[in-house]
């Protein structure tokens, strides 16, 4: 079967054998939704963010201008995050595409307040000046889309905390989860598309939810 | 604290260098008391990806023995935001440190030296950072532990595979001290059979699927032209740390994983 990962059958063996292998997948990690009851009200300036925010990460980041980027500037604004190389020949375009679709669903009120963020994986292909090219190849509005770069270190910890996988395979080449992330207004994890293609919907439904 | 991590990762590598230059070459260094010096060299991993059927590790040192309770108590007491009730959920599960007595305790179920369990990737990654080193890579920790007692490069090693298969089976009632186990050819202890550990790119995407396959739902959950499925099947033990470290997520703590810290070394060392 083409489809199967090692991941896949990492777990069925790992809940078949004995008691001395842990057995985290087996715990519920759907990311905690502090949001449910106050969805739709805007957040407070000040609000503090919630403890699983990703928004308080405090990484440094640069954007496709070559200037700072804090992911905390986010706050207040419902956020799709994929994380994507420039050079990617396979996924990544399909990936940015699907992301475009999130953006093209949405009410006009609603995309206006909605932040489109991608995340290279290849900071030291993907310069500001390669950042830029690509945004404007594929007719992104940076009034909403910001791409940014920073250092391997702190690209492991981002994906780590969206749950990305990735490996560098080679220069310029990576394989990759392919992984669309909603973060609610308070930078917490919402809601994930895994896959390519997948209906942008329930993206599009909780967003406007977000916004209204 | 970035600065500090800094200066001291230089003082450790000066401190690596002068006395890795004259043990180089020779069986398990010793360059400080509690790293060893791991010769460069390339292998055969469990796991292929095609056109890149051996990895090459460079030289790098890594700790003997897994970071103990003791260590990591000193850790947390020096940096608050990582103690038990204080730690950020999207660093750490709930059940961080949970056998601890307290924040800065370790009472009655975690005795000094044995070593810490229930930390989260992100917490492991924090305190190696805090003594200048950092978590080893899946690459480097595969490396190492396809040694045996004697040999660098023994993935098969019957004595060692009985040893961590029974591990595998046996209920897991009292983690036993750090050291107790005869080291390996590197000089490294309880790589195996103690507790599992944490690597840097423990989420490293290990995928058999050609991703823009796209049939249906579960399909094209990765991008990767160049993976592959090719596996040496028969070595069973390195199977389940691969399948085990897929599992995870960097936020999640358990009862039996834990780690050690790596640090880097000028090349040609």
């Amino acid at each position: 079967m083409r489809s199967m990962t090692l991941g896949l059958l990492a777990l069925t063996l790992a809940s078949a054998c004995g008691r001395n292998t842990p057995r985290p997948a087996a715990r519920a990690d759907a990311p905690p939704c502090h949001c449910s009851h106050d969805a739709s009200a805007p957040m407070a300036a000040n609000q503090p963010l919630p403890d699983t925010s990703v928004f308080q990460m405090g990484v440094p980041w640069t954007d496709q201008s070559g200037r700072a980027f804090d992911l905390a500037s986010l706050a207040g604004s419902p956020t799709v995050v994929l994380m994507f190389y420039g050079t990617c020949q396979s996924t990544c375009p399909l990936l940015v595409r699907d992301v475009k679709r999130v953006e093209a669903a949405l009410s006009p009120a609603a995309r206006a307040r909605t932040r489109f963020l991608l995340v290279t994986f290849d900071p030291s292909t993907d310069t500001p000046e390669r950042l830029s090219a690509l945004a404007a190849e594929d007719h992104l509005d940076l009034s909403r889309w910001t791409l940014l770069r920073g250092a391997d270190h702190d690209i492991r910890t981002f994906a780590t905390v969206l749950g990305v996988q990735f490996s560098r395979v080679g220069p310029g080449e990576y394989t990759h989860s392919n992984l669309i992330t909603l973060l609610d207004p308070q930078g917490v994890v919402a809601t994930q598309l895994e896959g390519l293609q997948q209906p942008v919907e329930e993206f599009a439904r909780r967003i406007e939810g977000y916004t209204r | 604290m970035i600065p500090a991590a800094r200066w001291s990762s230089t003082l450790l590598l000066s401190a690596l260098l002068a006395s890795a230059a004259t043990a180089w070459g020779q069986r398990a260094p010793q360059p400080a008391p509690d790293l060893r010096v791991i010769r460069g060299g390339e292998y055969r991993p469990f796991y292929r990806l095609r056109g890149r059927e051996r990895v090459t590790v460079r030289a790098f040192a890594l700790d003997a023995r897994p970071v103990t309770n003791e260590r990591f108590l000193a850790f947390v007491r020096a940096n608050p935001a990582w103690q038990r009730t204080r730690v950020r959920r999207l660093f750490a599960d709930q059940d961080y440190l949970a056998h601890w007595a307290g924040d800065a305790e370790l009472g009655p179920s975690a005795r000094p030296s044995q070593p810490v369990t229930r930390v989260s990737w992100f917490a492991a990654r924090a305190f190696c950072e805090a003594q200048g080193r950092r978590l080893p890579t899946e690459a480097e920790w595969e490396y190492v532990a396809r040694a045996s007692e004697r040999s660098p490069d023994a993935p098969r090693d019957p004595a060692t595979t009985a040893r961590i298969l029974a591990w595998y089976g046996r209920p897991n009632a009292t983690l036993e001290d750090v050291g107790a186990s005869r080291p390996n050819y590197w000089g490294l202890h309880d790589l195996h059979a103690l507790v599992w550990e944490w690597v840097e790119d423990f989420n490293s995407a290990l995928v058999v699927t050609d991703s823009r396959d796209n049939q249906g739902p579960g399909i094209a959950r990765f991008c990767g032209a160049a993976s592959s499925g090719a596996a040496d099947v028969g070595d069973y033990v390195a199977f389940m740390r691969y399948a085990f470290r897929q599992s995870l997520r960097g936020s999640y703590t358990v009862r039996n994983l834990g780690f050690r810290c790596a640090a880097d070394i000028a090349p040609g060392e």
